[in-house]
């Protein structure tokens, strides 16, 4: 499988919150902590909700937790 | 490996134990029988049909199985994981490549039939065959998206 061009700053982003687990990240946004770890890996990418969850679980704009790199 | 990757593998075990076993007897039981034209399409219809109740049953004794030997390993601790939108992509693929699949078999039955005029029975097992290659094929997509990501 591919890597997809969504690029993201979600292991950044947890480390400078306090190191917030992926586990804790999970539950925040109502996922499971498996799918956490296939966003950050670039293997999965998220719904536009999702990706609006997680950059509210950070309180940031989602184009500082997402970007995309055109090839 | 996640909840959802071992209840994969749990209903592929039971797939290939169950349909395995069972298109194994159904072809047995049909290479040594004599059927008339009318209880040969009986024959096929109700093999068909008896997949489906047998399937579940069994699919329903392994899951309990499962959880039963998963609850003894955790030492009672099991947390359900929530199944997100990931989970629910990766069923729809999987379902969808298992439909395609038997599809291609279904197609490929009738085009026997219409042009090389082959059998009932060969159209049914064709059938009965690409429906438990769909169904497995399905499993290994799932199992392959979890591990490789969609």
């Amino acid at each position: 499988m591919s890597k997809l061009n969504l690029r993201n700053k979600i292991r950044e982003l947890r480390f400078f919150a306090g190191q917030m687990t992926q586990e804790e990240l999970a539950n925040i946004v109502g996922v499971s902590r498996q799918t956490i770890i296939a966003i950050e890996k670039g293997n999965y990418s998220p719904s536009l909700e999702l990706a609006f969850k997680i950059a509210n679980a950070f309180k940031v704009e989602i184009n500082q937790v997402f970007s995309y790199v055109s090839e | 490996m996640s909840q959802h990757q071992k209840e994969n593998l749990v209903s592929l075990i039971s797939t290939l134990t169950a349909s395995t076993f069972y298109i194994i007897y159904v072809f047995n039981r049909y290479f040594a029988s004599e059927f008339t034209s009318g209880e040969e399409l009986k024959y096929w219809a109700s093999a068909i049909l008896l997949i489906i109740p047998i399937r579940i049953a069994i699919q329903i004794i392994v899951y309990i199985g499962f959880k039963i030997t998963e609850g003894i390993f955790a030492n009672g601790k099991i947390v359900d994981e929530v199944k997100d939108e990931r989970d629910n992509l990766i069923e729809l693929k999987g379902d969808r490549f298992s439909t395609n699949i038997f599809v291609f078999g279904f197609i490929f039955a009738m085009i026997g039939i219409v042009f090389f005029e082959s059998s009932l029975s060969a159209m049914f097992a064709i059938i009965l065959v690409s429906g438990y290659f769909g169904e497995l094929f399905g499993i290994f997509a799932k199992i392959y998206f979890y591990k490789k990501g969609i």
